[in-house]
């Protein structure tokens, strides 16, 4: 079948379906490689029923005006917002919406790499600490840019970062932000709950640390996010969420390994030890905590090698992580006190 | 660029803050030779491709590392895929779990009857084991899988009730004293028209809202326990045969199943 796509740089392209390939099939979309005027591209598919309930080509294009209008704040848009998260073509497949976005060579998730230590071995030795530094920021500076303009990625997980090639050079791109709502926005309203992480310590632990804090039933979605109407323990969800993921994200972009390794169990009951430690005495904000090497998690070699690697990715980032994962763990904030562009300095 | 050695043995660590423990329970009675399938290869074969393609594709789920995966196979007796003292092996890092898999073929082809009450019985050991764990996080999940196309041979109906009320009930408490988001599920799947498609419904686990819409979503609500779409049940297949198309929506269930034990 003959499709036309608007490419945003060079108008109408026309393709036939037919000679794509089907690399996977989901619920909310089918997911094609497709050479399209002798470039190869992914094309995302969405079912008709996502199609009307998450309108996803309205939804990336409001996503994307916001960030254009705000991108002098941002110090122009992150490289790891491009690559899958803002499509270059869209059009309409029968009645179902399209997104094309550019190919990525040599794709893998950071899952993937987390989920093979030979993976994970051979990520950390091709990219080297400077270039780690600069994904991860990057990475940061994008969940940062989305929160000036209230687009509300919930669903920031190691499963929906990419990590491969595209004009030549290697980085990190965050994907399926489709699916992010916008603040105050009956149109583009929570359409996810986002998938439990493996390597993530899940923000819905955080009640058990005493924070009033609830994902919506997924039987509730979409659920616009109107500050006014939403109950008090979702909003804190809501809040909680891209901040607590987004620090987890940047920390397996920099190192590989989630903020709390090191710790037998990554649960809340074994952070709060280290949270209670770390308030009654009172520490300079630092990373890994002091207390995980007082209270025998990391040994004192370990303790130094990671707080020295920690220390080079900026005193800002590791304030930041200090404040959300301790202090306000500590405090029992209902929101976290600080924003991702507080943190990034570009608020 | 070479990483400091201290740094990678805190890598190795892989912490968890939540663990699943997929159970697989699968009947190997002689019925299971019967080519009843679309290439007339016997379902036992359907059964072992089916378990073995699921074990690879949680290995590449996004969730890897939280699967624990475990076997019981059953007939006339029951025998746990045990390995170095394991019950229950992750997926990820060589896959040990399609290997004890793999290993538990040659002592497991299809012979004699049914035993479906002592393969729960087992299975519910298992769980037990896989509770008291304490190398694990206290955040467990649990989902049981039965496959079977038969009736329970050696004890009673009643029985087969009995031991799959103590998974659903007993177990699911003592899980829960340990963590109160802690779930178990145990969902049934009918290989033929034989199976005792009544008990296999009344002691499937009820669908949760979260996971009734995932399965909505993925185009399978239609396949699960219909017309009411309430319970974890798959029936059997319609014409006593299994067609690529039912046994492409078993594994999609199962997969489906398994990711969406957290919800």
């Amino acid at each position: 079948m003959k499709l036309s796509l608007v490419f945003y740089d060079r108008g109408v392209v026309e393709t036939d379906t037919d000679k794509w390939e089907m690399i996977d099939s989901g619920g909310e979309a089918d997911i094609y490689e497709a050479r399209i005027a002798g470039k190869k591209y992914v094309v995302k598919v969405f079912t008709q029923k996502q199609t009307e309930l998450a309108k996803p080509v309205e939804r990336v294009a409001e996503m994307l005006s916001r960030l254009v209008r705000l991108r002098h704040r941002c110090g122009g848009l992150p490289q790891s917002l491009l690559g899958r998260g803002f499509p270059v073509a869209v059009g309409a497949y029968r009645d179902s919406a399209v997104l094309v976005f550019r190919y990525i060579e040599d794709f893998r998730t950071l899952a993937d790499i987390a989920n093979s230590f030979e993976e994970l071995r051979a990520y950390l030795a091709e990219n080297n600490l400077s270039t780690r530094i600069s994904m991860a920021r990057d990475v940061l500076k994008a969940l940062a840019c989305l929160d000036l303009a209230d687009v509300v990625h919930v669903d920031v997980t190691t499963a929906n970062t990419a990590y491969g090639v595209i004009d030549g050079s290697k980085w990190v791109y965050l994907f399926d932000l489709e699916t992010a709502a916008i603040m105050g926005s009956e149109d583009y309203a929570l359409a996810v709950i986002p998938a439990r992480d493996a390597h993530y310590m899940p923000v819905d632990s955080l009640s058990l640390a005493g924070i009033e804090l609830k994902a919506p039933e997924p039987s509730e979605l979409p659920l616009p996010l109107i500050p006014s109407r939403l109950p008090r323990e979702y909003l804190s969800w809501v809040l909680w969420t891209p901040i607590w993921y987004g620090f987890q994200l940047a920390s397996f972009t920099f190192t590989g390994m989630g903020p709390f390794q090191g710790l037998p169990a990554a649960t809340m009951d074994y952070w709060l030890e280290i949270v209670e430690h770390e308030k009654e005495r009172g520490y300079e904000p630092t990373w890994p905590p002091k207390a995980m090497h007082e209270l025998g998690v990391l040994e004192a070699n370990e303790y130094r090698e990671l707080n020295n690697i920690w220390t080079s990715l900026g005193e800002d980032i590791v304030k930041g992580m200090y404040q959300v994962f301790v202090i306000d763990v500590a405090e029992k904030r209902r929101v976290p006190s600080v924003s991702l562009p507080s943190v990034i300095g570009i608020r | 660029m070479a990483i400091p050695s201290s740094m990678l043995r805190v890598l190795k660590r892989r912490p968890l803050s939540y663990t699943v423990l997929v159970l697989f329970v699968l009947d190997r009675s002689l019925s299971m030779s019967e080519p009843k399938t679309y290439d007339h290869r016997g379902k036992w074969e359907h059964l072992v491709e089916l378990v073995e393609k699921l074990t690879q594709r949680l290995s590449r789920s996004s969730m890897a590392p939280v699967f624990r995966v475990g076997f019981v196979w059953f007939s006339d007796d029951v025998y746990v895929v045990e390995k170095d003292g394991k019950k229950y092996f992750p997926v990820v890092e060589g896959n040990p779990a399609l290997s004890a898999f793999r290993e538990s073929l040659n002592k497991n082809r299809p012979y004699g009857m049914t035993a479906m009450a002592d393969a729960l019985q087992a299975a519910g050991r298992v769980i037990e084991e896989y509770i008291e764990d304490k190398e694990l996080p206290s955040e467990k999940y649990v989902t049981v899988f039965l496959f079977t196309d038969g009736k329970e041979t050696k004890r009673t109906p009643e029985d087969v009730l009995e031991e799959a009320d103590r998974i659903n009930n007993e177990l699911r408490e003592k899980l829960q004293a340990l963590n109160p988001r802690n779930r178990i599920g145990l969902a049934t799947i009918a290989l033929g028209l034989d199976a005792d498609r009544e008990t296999l419904r009344a002691i499937a686990s009820f669908l949760r809202d979260a996971q009734r819409k995932v399965l909505e979503e993925r185009g399978l609500l239609n396949i699960v326990d219909p017309p009411y779409h309430e319970k974890m049940f798959i029936d059997a297949p319609q014409n006593d045969r299994i067609t690529k198309e039912w046994e492409e929506a078993v594994r999609r269930f199962v997969e489906r199943l398994s990711e969406t034990a957290v919800y």
